[in-house]
């Protein structure tokens, strides 16, 4: 699916998700976002980088340089307590809507 | 997000940019390995993987710019750019940015310094807290007058009556002598503007003192009890060096010694905006400070007092004003002697000040400045307009590279405020030397009667506003027409001249031809304030201010008694009469145009027709030859001789307009002598000579009635020496001053100077200033109209410069290239002109009010400037067209 396609908010939440059980770098993240939507997602840097470094800013991962798994130097991302917070309040949210959204279609 | 985080993001992007950057290029080439790797694992070759990869991630700085655009700052940094951008390009063409900048300052300065003006005389508010709640009462005479200073007695009865205020408190302006010697010795004898204040004016202004206190009710129960005072902020620096045990000091007031009991704070300047009190003393010590003080507490008739006070909570000035109503005239009931017909006006400070100013000529002016703001602007629009369109290639350029038309808007835009920073700071300078200029010819400009004439915070808050205001004036319009321009230009490939009649050089010439047009109003305007103004050089005075010295003295600074006074004027005539160069002197106790004042008085044989008592009359004490001194005609009788005397029968002499108005009509004018006038009810005075009318305050307003009595009989201690010296009076004034201190050491004089002085700053202040001014918004309107139409002509030259090569090449003469030029830039300037008179003989007849013996239609001014302007235009079109015919046509077909 597009990037442009994409839910607002729906691509800091998989984020987050993604980031729940372990740090990752940039291409990890991907990578395991694609792999949990079964490849309904399709995150490109154009829009990934840009939302790790705004939820950087905002307080809810943690960067740290190390080396990957190849012995390359690669940016890695942790969630903070914040983070895990707003996954929280996100997974309630979206829980909410398409709760909402499924009554809305089943509705007649 | 916590606000710390966003902060240290903000300081992060905007200060260690360098670093972050750094750190993402870092990151996102870290990705593309990471990808190469994935891919190459899956089998493909090292060059295949890379290359595979650096399509998936779609570009490196593409990814930098969208990642830099979600950080914190990214706004601040791209103004910054933007800044960096608009500078540069600036200082490539500093010819540009001088022109633009001059403009601006132009408008802007004028604007300023105008707006100070008006501030100072109307708008600036009481420097007191709350001063929009301060209201004013005046007491007027009769229904059909909106303004007058109350009596004591009255005021003490509004406040026993009235329930409508929470305070209401009195003041009455006058001068004092005063020697500061026993508290500051190094101090002198000076004479200083004086407050006489009920004792809770301070505390109902809400106004408290930094040194020591105000009045308490105490001091101001009992007639001469406390001689207590209170002094300004700036008598405590200038003679008591801002001595802070300065409480408890003695000081003489007009000879009588007052305690110092506090220091006003050094905002508080006073009530009014023309003066600015030295020392405030309770209103029960009027009888040390004033000749006639004792009267100014019983009678109720004596209305010299101002009222201020504040409202009760939830009451509103319309229920103030009713009350009032019904106690004024309980008061006519009770003493009708003295309060017939008087009528009580309430009004807010400031709404009292808009009703009772003469704003017609700062309105007048202000209008101009608007107008040559308008111009400024248009100026400026219309060269930015020029340079964007010869900026188009560029503009097109990074359209093409993908920069986003806001991205555009916002460049040209970040241009157009640092060139208004640039004109509003150059602006404030101007604004700040003008007035400096200006203030020299203010009356009294910032001394303690006359008016503060200064830049302060309210005009630079006001130039701010005005730059911004042109911003967005004179930046938007062409910041969108470029970006149009170029995105067409983009999309038509043609990168230098599009269609030559495109929008925004249509624009261009409205704006000039608008330009042309404002100015020649602007021109109209100056031209006729200009011979307005020579004509008001050339008035009749009636009489003959050449070679008159004026020396006013009042020796009541020196603690003189009235008598002592007097006598200390007539030995000092006596002994000046005798000096060299000197031919003669005598005493006033006004002069015109440097002071005035009105009595009561009644005429026998005389009733109002709207049955007043009293005629509020002008009028002069004068000694023997005044008349003969000042060149008056006496037309009839005889002017004051040494006879006339404390002890000899009142005489009086009169101006024609007073005999014609009251005495004789139309009639012989000799029947007025031998009629007799009084000072209210007083003894009577006889009427022994009529001279002829001369100018007494204005010399646009024709001369009111005036009465003069000897002053031997009636003067006061302040006094005028008038000498008419054989030549230059300057050169008497060493000898005068000679004897004068033989005469009293310590005395020193109010004032001295040249009647022709005295004329030309106050009686021509107003002409002068609005002529100047004027004058000069004629001349910047002009100048910026010719450089609006040498930018417009040069630039159309520039495009057609290949045209005009192949023209040239085929045979056209130079001449018929000059021709076809000038055309262009005349039929302009003609339009621009057809339209400004237009405008002019709609709009000069709002000048009427200030012009003196000029027809706002003026054929002469107005041919005068349609010459000007032409011959303005043609040089400005000429230049360009003459430089078009030397074109080179090798190089003009090559010109791209």
């Amino acid at each position: 699916m597009d990037q442009t396609n994409l839910l607002q908010g729906t691509l800091d939440m998989m984020i987050l998700k993604s980031l729940a059980l372990t740090q990752m770098h940039g291409l990890g993240i991907a990578r395991r976002i694609e792999q949990i939507t079964k490849g309904t997602f399709q995150v490109k840097p154009g829009s990934l980088f840009p939302a790790l470094h705004r939820m950087e800013e905002e307080g809810w991962l943690a960067a740290t340089w190390g080396e990957s798994e190849n012995n390359r130097r690669a940016k890695y991302y942790k969630l903070t307590a914040a983070g895990r917070r707003q996954l929280e309040t996100e997974t309630k949210r979206w829980g909410r809507i398409s709760l909402a959204i499924a009554r809305a279609l089943e509705a007649n | 997000m916590s606000l710390r985080t966003r902060l240290a993001s903000l300081l992060r992007n905007l200060f260690r940019r360098q670093h972050a950057d750094q750190e993402l290029d870092e990151e996102v080439r870290a990705y593309a390995a990471l990808l190469a790797d994935e891919k190459s694992k899956a089998g493909m070759s090292v060059e295949q993987a890379r290359r595979s990869a650096r399509i998936e991630l779609g570009g490196v700085e593409q990814v930098k710019e969208q990642v830099r655009e979600a950080r914190a700052g990214h706004l601040l940094e791209s103004f910054w750019r933007d800044l960096r951008i608009a500078i540069r390009g600036l200082r490539k063409k500093p010819g540009f940015t001088l022109v633009v900048v001059l403009s601006l300052a132009l408008g802007i300065g004028a604007n300023a310094a105008i707006f100070s003006l008006i501030d100072a005389m109307v708008f600036r508010p009481m420097p007191v807290p709350h001063a929009a709640a301060v209201i004013a009462i005046d007491t007027a005479a009769s229904k059909l007058t909106r303004y007058g200073g109350s009596s004591y007695l009255d005021y003490v009865d509004f406040c026993a009556r009235a329930k409508s205020f929470k305070s209401l408190t009195i003041s009455q302006q006058m001068s004092v002598g005063m020697n500061a010697t026993t508290a500051a010795p190094s101090s002198k004898p000076e004479n200083i503007a004086a407050l006489l204040v009920s004792a809770n004016f301070f505390s109902a202004l809400e106004v408290q003192p930094p040194i020591g206190r105000t009045f308490i009710p105490e001091e101001d129960q009992v007639p001469e009890k406390y001689p207590v005072a209170v002094i300004s902020y700036s008598l405590w620096n200038r003679v008591f060096a801002k001595d802070p045990d300065v409480p408890g000091k003695l000081i003489k007031l007009n000879g009588h010694s007052f305690t110092i009991v506090g220091v006003a704070p050094k905002a508080f300047t006073g009530i009014d905006l023309f003066y600015r009190p030295d020392i405030f003393v309770p209103t029960m010590m009027s009888a040390q400070v004033m000749s006639d003080g004792a009267d100014t507490l019983k009678q109720r008739s004596y209305r010299a007092f101002d009222i201020r006070g504040r409202l009760n909570p939830s009451v509103s000035v319309a229920q103030a004003q009713a009350e009032m109503n019904v106690i004024m005239s309980d008061l006519e009931k009770e003493h009708p002697e003295s309060n017939k017909d008087n009528v009580a006006i309430v009004r807010t400070e400031m709404g009292r000040r808009m009703e009772l100013s003469d704003v017609s000529a700062p309105t007048i002016l202000t209008a101009l400045v608007m107008l040559v703001l308008l111009m400024a602007c248009a100026n400026v629009a219309s060269l930015l307009m020029a340079r964007a369109t010869s900026r188009l290639k560029e503009t097109s350029t990074q359209l093409a590279l993908g920069a986003t038309r806001a991205c555009l808007v916002r460049q040209f835009l970040t241009e157009s405020a640092v060139l208004a920073a640039l004109g509003g700071t150059a602006g404030i300078l101007l604004a700040d030397a003008a007035i400096k200029g200006f203030g020299a010819f203010v009356p009294n400009n910032g001394s303690a009667e006359g008016p503060a004439f200064r830049l302060d915070l309210r005009t630079l808050a006001c130039v701010a506003i005005i730059s911004m205001i042109s911003v967005l004036l004179f930046g938007l319009a062409p910041a969108f027409m470029a970006v149009k321009d170029a995105w067409s230009a983009v999309m038509t490939t043609r990168s230098s001249a599009s269609s030559s009649r495109n929008f925004s050089s249509i624009a261009r010439r409205v704006l000039i031809g608008g330009q042309i047009a404002l100015s020649v109003v602007l021109l109209i305007a100056s031209g006729l304030f200009l011979k307005s103004f020579t004509h008001s050089q050339n008035i009749d005075l009636g009489f003959n201010p050449n070679h008159i010295l004026l020396v006013t003295i009042n020796p009541q600074l020196r603690g003189y008694s009235n008598d002592q006074a007097t006598r200390f004027h007539e030995q000092l005539r006596q002994r000046v009469s005798g000096l060299p160069q000197v031919k003669s002197a005598t005493v006033a106790a006004r002069v015109p145009f440097l002071s005035g004042a009105s009595w009561d008085l009644t005429i026998d044989g005389y009733t109002a027709p709207d049955g007043e008592k009293f005629l509020d009359i002008s009028n002069n004490q004068v000694d023997p030859q005044y008349f003969s001194i000042m060149q008056i005609p006496i037309l009839y009788g005889r002017e004051f001789t040494a006879n006339d005397t404390q002890k000899s029968p009142g005489v009086a002499v009169v101006n024609e307009t007073l005999a014609k108005r009251y005495l004789t009509g139309e009639g012989d004018l000799s029947k007025a002598l031998g009629r007799i006038i009084r000072l209210r009810d007083n003894a009577p005075i006889q009427i022994v000579g009529v001279a002829k009318d001369s100018s007494y305050g204005s010399m646009f307003d024709p001369p009111p009635p005036v009465f003069y009595l000897p002053y031997q009989q009636q003067g006061g201690p302040n006094a005028t020496l008038v000498v008419r010296t054989e030549s230059e009076p300057a050169i008497v004034i060493p000898a005068f001053r000679a004897e004068m201190s033989t005469l009293d050491a310590e005395i020193a004089p109010i004032s001295v100077m040249k009647m022709t002085d005295l004329v030309s700053q106050r009686g021509l202040f107003l002409p002068r200033i609005v002529t100047m001014l004027g004058g000069a918004f004629g001349f910047v309107a002009m100048s910026l109209a010719a450089i609006g139409l040498y930018g417009v002509v040069s630039f159309m030259v520039s495009r057609r410069t290949q045209e005009i090569g192949i023209r040239m090449t085929l045979g056209a003469q130079r001449s018929e290239v000059l021709r076809m030029v000038l055309t262009n830039g005349l039929s302009l300037a003609a339009a621009g002109l057809v339209v400004g008179v237009a405008v002019a003989l709609l709009a000069t007849p709002l000048l009427r009010s200030i012009l003196v013996g000029v027809s706002p239609w003026d054929p002469a001014t107005f041919a005068a400037v349609a010459v000007v302007l032409i011959i303005a235009t043609a040089v400005a079109s000429w230049i360009p067209a003459s430089r078009a015919t030397h074109v080179d046509p090798m190089v003009a077909l090559r010109h791209e």
